[in-house]
């Protein structure tokens, strides 16, 4: 295969390296990580985050050639180390460029962190999604974003699946899906990649949610209603920031949701778990490989809930439970106190 | 053109130091016009010197050749998007059935024999679908026809005489019609006193404009208010030494003799709104394309029509957006990206003071609020004696009028230096071939070029917002407003418009806080360079300022917005009408700082 038609993937994580594993069936790929020695050790192993790689893949530490040699490059970097990872890659990028991220967490800009710390508080253009912080950081306008029930162990193990590549670009879902799609992996397009990258980023919350149900015991119609119910506050709130109702209801939404609230394999989850066994939240992040983007997103949405005044009570609950350190129990019973109104009202 | 434009860069200073000392600053404003009369009476040489050499001019020349050219490449652009004899025969049977209803209610500007001309076309259609034959060249023939028709009424004829008539004679009559106005006496008509510009600002990027017009294709987009902003901005492009640019205006203005007179033969093309037909609308993109592919400067109003609400443009038509977008895609591929021309985007502002329309404006927007209502388009409005009444009583007014121009950008929405080059987010050039660019291989692409134009859109809107400039009158009225608002603040905005005249006053107390806390917020955002103000509102003596605004604030109105009682309160007399000049400064997020 000659080298012209190389894929990129950046980031070597555990869903960096899963996808650059179903990238190789089709196509030579390029697998970028960041620190050299971590680059050695893929190398000599020919692993990486505990999966075999495919013989296409060739591992490297030169983000310059990555751009060069890649049209088609899937940034997968954890969301605090995607603005730098996306600054040292900026020189080398170009408009004719296709970026498709699969990283599920927020960006927040400095003016807005500090409103954020103080007051709850944070208007929408002071957060940024990968996709908006490609845009902004690089002259690249192809950009499109990768989501739906992906989690990254089944991929490795080869189990069937299927994601959406969310673009306003048909050259970026349809390049992106010829990369992509296999016997084993089903590709589905949309345009509303605003409302692509909010359903996979906002599922976390609700996934650390259902890992507290699961450590209380309080069983599944408890884990149903927090879903149900917080996934209707999403949707409102994405709604507010300029999102399409409909992806709510796709792979990236629904889909999503049913594979990360439900299964311990899910680094949010656990979160969840964990807190509603007692344990600090602190520790818990200072345990964990790699970043549980859950965490944070919750203070975020808690913010623009604030801001735009959309009424989250579910949100609002999960931000005081892990950063104030309201007590669970209250919170469990906060929430069932809370009134009651009409069931659907988001359509 | 021989005028006195009041160049910002020089005046600026000057203004401010002189409003420091003012007991009226009305008094030195027009002091310091004298002084800019003094100074320059050419403000800017044209770029091109010899008309002869103007895109306008040589396009004229080729008229016939090019009436043609525009319809052979409309019909390929038709075909192309459907080649079947069934498609063409449904766009042909759509065309005939809008065009049917049009002429049931004929313009003045119709030719005489639009009714027959149509009924014929109709006869040759259901000939044709009785014996369909699978050949499209019978189709092709009656398509042609009408594009003819069409493309000969959209394109305009420039005369070189009539521009250099208009030039001299237009400044001159309305000088004479402002002297009189002037002195409310029409013995005075020959008495020099008062030039019909100065009371136009022209502020912004100009020498960077003028640069990037000699090599490159400008393509101006200005925001719209009022029925006069083709006539003013045309002004503005000739008063900074620019030549002629290519631009739609709408039919009705050509019922207007006199007015029609110098458009056509100033490079206004004609664009009819009552045909919404495929056919025709392709032949206005092609033409379009075409022009601006040869070298021809061009304007659009993107908004697509005045804003009613005199919010700056929020949303924009992409239509002919996407024309520009197509000329650059075309010139840079046609030349295998060696040697093309670029084409530059420059967004203007235009700020009024005084809108002689705003009252309709306003209550169409109050009627629309939240939902879109069908304008039936009419001529009714337009006689000569109208058009120059109301040119007359807009600049007899001596009402403040700014023209911004704003940095040129690439087709792209990139912001663009000083020779051309396109810049991203951190300075560094960018090739916009790249743009067109498929795995290294330039590539047509129509859904790609239909994002980009969204994106330029975009870029667009950013822009009218940085260039608007804050008009002491819209400070006023923006502090005055917001303050009944807050007075009232259990109310919602329709309760505060009807509110009872008792409650419409402020104490010169009220209004001075807000005043001065707004203008604190609107520096600072000018240091960012988030909106500029005009040099007045940064006066030290706020009173003065306000003064100056509510006098000039909406002069002509029968209703003043704002005026200043005898004891000394604020008063407003039409809640509609403040609401229309305070909205000029919306959606800055200004709302907290009043």
């Amino acid at each position: 295969m000659s080298k012209k038609e190389s894929v990129g993937v950046v980031g070597a994580g555990s869903f960096g390296t899963a996808v650059a594993n179903l990238l190789a069936e089709n196509n030579h790929v390029y697998l970028y990580s960041r620190r050299p020695e971590n680059v050695a050790e893929i190398i000599a192993n020919n692993r990486s985050s505990n999966q075999i790689l495919h013989k296409n893949i060739s591992v490297t530490n030169d983000i310059a050639l990555v751009a060069k040699e890649c049209y088609l490059i899937f940034p997968i970097v954890s969301s605090d180390g995607f603005k730098d990872m996306i600054r040292t890659m900026s020189p080398f990028l170009r408009p004719d460029h296709i970026l498709i991220h699969g990283t599920k967490g927020l960006a927040v800009k400095k003016k807005g962190l500090e409103k954020l710390k103080e007051k709850s508080r944070i208007a929408g253009k002071n957060v940024l999604t990968m996709s908006e912080l490609i845009r902004s950081e690089s002259v690249v306008v192809r950009v499109g974003c990768m989501a739906g029930p992906n989690l990254a162990k089944e991929i490795a193990q080869g189990l069937p699946a299927a994601t959406v590549i969310a673009s306003r670009f048909d050259e970026v879902i349809h390049e992106g899906q010829n990369a992509l799609k296999g016997p084993r992996f089903q590709v589905y397009g949309s345009y509303d990649i605003v409302g692509v990258e909010l359903a996979g980023v906002l599922k976390n919350i609700l996934a650390i949610g259902s890992g507290i149900i699961t450590g209380l015991n309080m069983g599944e119609n408890a884990r149903a209603l927090l879903i149900t119910k917080g996934w209707a506050e999403i949707i409102k709130l994405s709604e507010a920031l300029g999102a399409d109702v409909k992806s709510f209801l796709g792979l990236a939404g629904i889909g999503d949701i049913i594979a990360t609230c439900s299964s311990p394999s899910s680094r949010n989850y656990t979160v969840g778990f964990r807190l509603a066994k007692g344990e600090k939240i602190h520790d818990i992040i200072n345990s964990m490989e790699e970043v549980a983007e859950g965490i944070n997103t919750i203070r975020i949405a808690n913010g623009l809930a604030n801001y735009y005044n959309v009424n989250c009570p579910i949100i609002k609950t999960l931000a005081s439970g892990i950063f104030e350190n309201l007590n669970v129990n209250a919170g469990v019973e906060y929430l069932m106190r809370y009134k009651m109104g009409m069931d659907v009202e988001f359509i | 053109m021989n005028i006195n434009a009041k160049i910002h860069g020089n005046v600026q200073k000057h203004t401010l130091l002189v409003i420091n000392k003012a007991n009226t600053l009305y008094l030195h404003r027009m002091a310091d016009q004298k002084e800019t009369q003094k100074r320059a009476t050419h403000p800017y040489n044209r770029i091109l010197p010899n008309i002869d050499d103007w895109p306008i001019a040589k396009l004229s020349n080729e008229r016939t050749w090019l009436v043609d050219h525009v319809v052979e490449e409309t019909l390929q652009a038709i075909l192309k998007k459907d080649p079947s004899e069934k498609a063409l025969q449904n766009e042909l049977a759509k065309a005939v059935y809008l065009e049917k209803i049009r002429v049931e209610r004929p313009w003045k500007t119709d030719p005489s024999d639009d009714k027959e001309f149509w009924s014929s076309v109709k006869n040759k259609l259901i000939k044709l679908e009785s014996h369909a034959d699978n050949k499209i060249e019978e189709e092709k023939v009656i398509l042609k026809s009408i594009l003819k028709r069409y493309v000969s009424e959209i394109i305009g004829n420039f005369s070189k005489r009539t521009y250099n008539f208009s030039e001299r004679f237009v400044p001159f009559a309305f000088n004479r019609l402002l002297n009189a106005s002037h002195s409310r006496a029409f013995r005075r008509l020959f008495n020099n006193k008062k030039d019909l510009l100065n009371s136009i600002h022209l502020v912004g990027e100009i020498e960077q404009l003028r640069n990037l017009a000699k090599d490159g294709i400008i393509v101006m987009v200005p925001t719209h208010t009022s029925n006069i902003d083709s006539i003013t901005v045309g002004w503005g492009i000739s008063a900074i030494g620019l030549p002629a640019f290519f631009y739609g205006a709408g039919m009705n203005l050509f019922s207007v003799r006199f007015l029609a007179f110098f458009m056509n033969r100033l490079g206004a093309y004609r664009v009819d709104r009552r045909k919404k037909n495929a056919i025709y609308l392709e032949a206005l993109k092609v033409y379009s394309t075409e022009v601006i592919m040869r070298g021809g400067h061009s304007l659009f109003f993107p908004g697509g029509t005045r804003s009613r609400s005199n919010m700056i443009e929020s949303q924009l038509k992409l239509g002919l957006l996407g024309t520009a977008l197509e000329a650059q895609r075309r010139l840079i591929i046609d030349s295998k990206g060696v040697d093309y021309k670029k084409i530059y985007v420059v967004p203007v502002n235009l700020n009024y003071g005084f809108v002689l329309e705003a009252p309709e404006l306003i209550d169409d927007y109050l009627k629309n609020v939240g939902k879109e209502r069908y304008f039936v388009p009419s001529d009714k409005s337009s006689s000569s004696y109208k058009i120059i009444k109301f040119m007359y009583r807009f600049f007899s007014a001596d009402a403040d009028f700014t023209i911004s121009f704003g940095r040129c950008m690439d087709i792209f929405g990139n912001p663009v230096d000083d020779n051309g080059k396109s810049l991203d987010n951190n300075g560094n050039e960018i090739d916009v071939r790249d743009y067109f660019k498929s795995k290294g291989v330039l590539k047509y692409d129509t859904q790609r070029d239909a994002v980009y134009t969204k994106m330029l859109s975009e870029g667009i809107l950013k822009a009218f917002r940085k260039n608007n400039v804050a008009l002491p009158e819209n400070v006023v009225a923006y502090a005055a407003f917001k303050t009944f608002q807050k007075k009232h603040h259990n109310s919602d905005l329709y309760s505060v418009l009807r509110m009872a005249e008792e409650f419409r006053e402020l104490t010169m107390e009220e209004l001075r806080t807000a005043v001065k806390k707004l203008v604190k917020e609107l520096s600072k955002m000018e240091h960012k360079g988030e909106i500029r103000l005009d040099p007045i509102v940064l006066a030290e003596d706020v009173d003065e300022m306000i003064k100056y605004a509510t006098k000039k604030l909406g002069v002509y109105h029968n209703k003043r917005p704002l005026l200043i009682t005898k004891s000394g309160t604020i008063k407003c007399q039409d809640m509609k009408l403040l609401l229309f000049y305070h909205n000029r400064l919306e959606g800055y997020g200004l709302e907290d700082h009043v």
